[in-house]
């Protein structure tokens, strides 16, 4: 299988106006592959999204999805190529899981139609892709943060795209939401997906990922290879802490634990 | 059971209500008619000029029109203004543009221009109020955009409010104060014909790129970062809907003076038997915003030996019905 480079950033600067948050920063993104970004509250992650998404301009530096310059794609072409899942949905009304997975078939369909027989046979397979088809018609409000961030993923796949970008995907959720939503990146990246995500817990980037950018201070503090970027070292100077006590805090959180 | 899943029951149930309400308001008032002169005047088309003829085609008819379609305008901006602007707590009265429209009108009136004029100036303003609390509720970073949009209504409403009392002062008080005051308190009372064949045009022309538009409206009730990344260009579709939802809503005020409520309370309602989804909500609001428009006209005309005036009626069962919203904590219905 030939290498397909989805996503790439060179020399990318981000902010909001004459603020910079970020600068320098490149990478790259395959088809199913799994890039994990780390950094401390505030360091741009979120902004990172935004610019990738082409909702925020990148102050400099140049962004491709599918080696075509992210300002020549229309909002709707790209929409078929790159879907976000926020880490919550904030609509006030009560939809149905269903109608919110449907949403994510507007890149599809015309500006004056409503969704086809095709489009509702493809949110529903979604939905029974991630195995949530009996959620469809519960009401979106009503159901549990794991399961919102599930629907979230159906409606982002219901966009069919190339790349997935996730926003803390992990945080909401009890531990076994996180381990099912863990392996649920897993498989899609098996799929083929190229998927960009963040997260605050450096055991989940180590689970999921391939390669981690940690983003802090304004600048691309490490990249490469998830293991190697992920040092004791480079976590403890990220996140201003002593070598000691990030070791020590792996270290016994794992081995407090006890298998029969 | 009827239920959200069941929405053409629903409408099927609400078109046959607004039948039955339709022909009770057409059979009832000062010249009662009965069931078999309305039907003979109706095939007849009123050409037999009897007395039932004049009262049903010249006062009846066009006032049950003017009932349905200033309802249905009222209910179906209100429910474009809470999907786009994610809030279901506003409406145009809330946003200011009744009172932008109501001012618009009044000066035009104040200034004793025909009702071409009277219809482009509740537009201009009604359009200038929810542009200017849309644009303060972007701007304010300080407290929860939902909220701002809420009372930065109510502020610029009362400031409208206060230009109104103003032309009133400087009015005629022979000739234009009572017509402003009459037409403020809102009613279905003074319409004509020709009035109702000027401001249907307009009513209809926002209402199309609503009902065609009627699912895409769904997505902006997301955040705009979602709505976008989904594909939806959500400035521009924003920006057309309330151009829509302001000429609807210009177009009822200024031939029938401000009906309160309609646009916040209707939608509510519908959403609770048919849920939010637009392209199920929007046909059940405008039956809805009809069917009550036409039953409290018929209150306004039959209840009492003076006529009362509609948008007194509104509020009154408006209001109190909004509070019970609030207060049983459905409004996100």
């Amino acid at each position: 299988m030939g290498r397909q480079v989805v996503l790439s950033a060179r020399d990318l600067r981000i902010g909001y106006g004459n603020k910079t948050i970020a600068d320098s920063i490149s990478f790259e993104l395959e088809a199913a592959e799994v890039l994990c970004l780390l950094g401390p509250n505030g360091s741009g992650k979120s902004t990172l999204f935004k610019t990738v998404l082409g909702l925020v301009p990148a102050l400099a530096g140049q962004i491709s999805v599918l080696n075509q310059p992210l300002a020549r794609w229309s909002r709707r072409q790209l929409a078929r190529q790159m879907a976000y899942v926020p880490q919550q949905s904030a609509s006030l009304f009560s939809f149905t899981a269903l109608d919110m997975v449907l949403m994510g078939r507007s890149a599809y369909t015309g500006l004056f139609s409503t969704p086809s027989k095709n489009d509702k046979e493809k949110a529903w397979s979604c939905l029974e892709h991630l195995g949530i088809e009996h959620l469809a018609e519960r009401l979106f409000p009503q159901l549990s943060g794991g399961e919102q961030q599930l629907v979230l993923l159906a409606r982002a796949l219901a966009q069919e795209p190339k790349a997935l970008i996730l926003d803390e995907p992990t945080s909401s959720l009890d531990f076994g939401n996180q381990i099912l939503l863990i392996e649920q990146v897993q498989q899609l990246k098996k799929q083929g997906l190229a998927i960009f995500l963040c997260t605050h817990q450096p055991e989940h980037a180590m689970r999921m990922a391939d390669k981690a950018l940690l983003l802090a201070k304004g600048k691309v503090f490490a990249q490469g290879a998830v293991h190697e970027v992920l040092s004791i070292n480079n976590l403890a100077t990220m996140y201003g802490l002593s070598d000691e006590r990030v070791c020590d805090y792996l270290e016994t959180s794992l081995s407090k634990f006890q298998a029969d | 059971m009827l239920s959200r899943r069941r929405p053409l029951w629903w409408f099927m149930l609400l078109a046959l209500l607004l039948l039955l309400v339709s022909i009770v308001s057409l059979v009832t008032g000062k010249y009662p008619l009965s069931l078999g002169e309305l039907w003979q005047s109706l095939i007849t088309a009123g050409r037999a000029e009897t007395n039932a003829d004049i009262v049903l085609w010249n006062l009846r008819l066009p006032r049950l029109l003017a009932g349905i379609v200033v309802g249905a305008s009222l209910a179906a901006a209100g429910a474009s203004y809470q999907a786009m602007f994610r809030n279901p707590l506003v409406s145009p009265d809330i946003l200011g543009v009744s009172a932008g429209a109501g001012l618009g009108a009044v000066f035009a009136i104040f200034l004793s221009l025909p009702l071409a004029a009277v219809q482009l100036f509740a537009f201009v303003g009604g359009l200038m109020a929810v542009a200017l609390v849309y644009l303060i509720s972007l701007t304010s970073r300080q407290f929860d955009p939902t909220l701002v949009l809420v009372l930065a209504g109510v502020a610029i409403g009362s400031l409208l409010g206060a230009g109104i009392s103003l032309i009133k002062i400087l009015a005629d008080p022979y000739s234009q104060l009572a017509t402003i005051t009459f037409w403020l308190l809102g009613g279905l009372n003074a319409v004509s014909k020709s009035e109702l064949l000027w401001a249907l045009p307009f009513m209809l022309l926002g209402l199309l790129p609503l009902i065609l538009l009627r699912w895409r409206i769904n997505l902006l009730s997301l955040s705009d970062m979602e709505a976008q990344a989904l594909g939806v260009n959500t400035g521009f579709l924003r920006f057309l809907l309330i151009i829509c939802a302001t000429l609807m809503t210009a177009a009822a005020v200024s031939f029938t003076g401000i009906i309160g409520w309609i646009g916040l309370v209707i939608p509510h309602v519908a959403r609770l038997l048919v849920g939010p989804e637009f392209s199920r909500l929007l046909p059940s609001s405008l039956l809805i915003g009809s069917i009550f428009l036409v039953l409290t006209d018929n209150v306004a005309r039959n209840a009492a030996s003076i006529e009362l005036p509609l948008g007194v009626l509104t509020s009154l069962i408006g209001a109190p019905f909004f509070l019970y919203l609030l207060l049983k904590g459905r409004s996100h219905g």
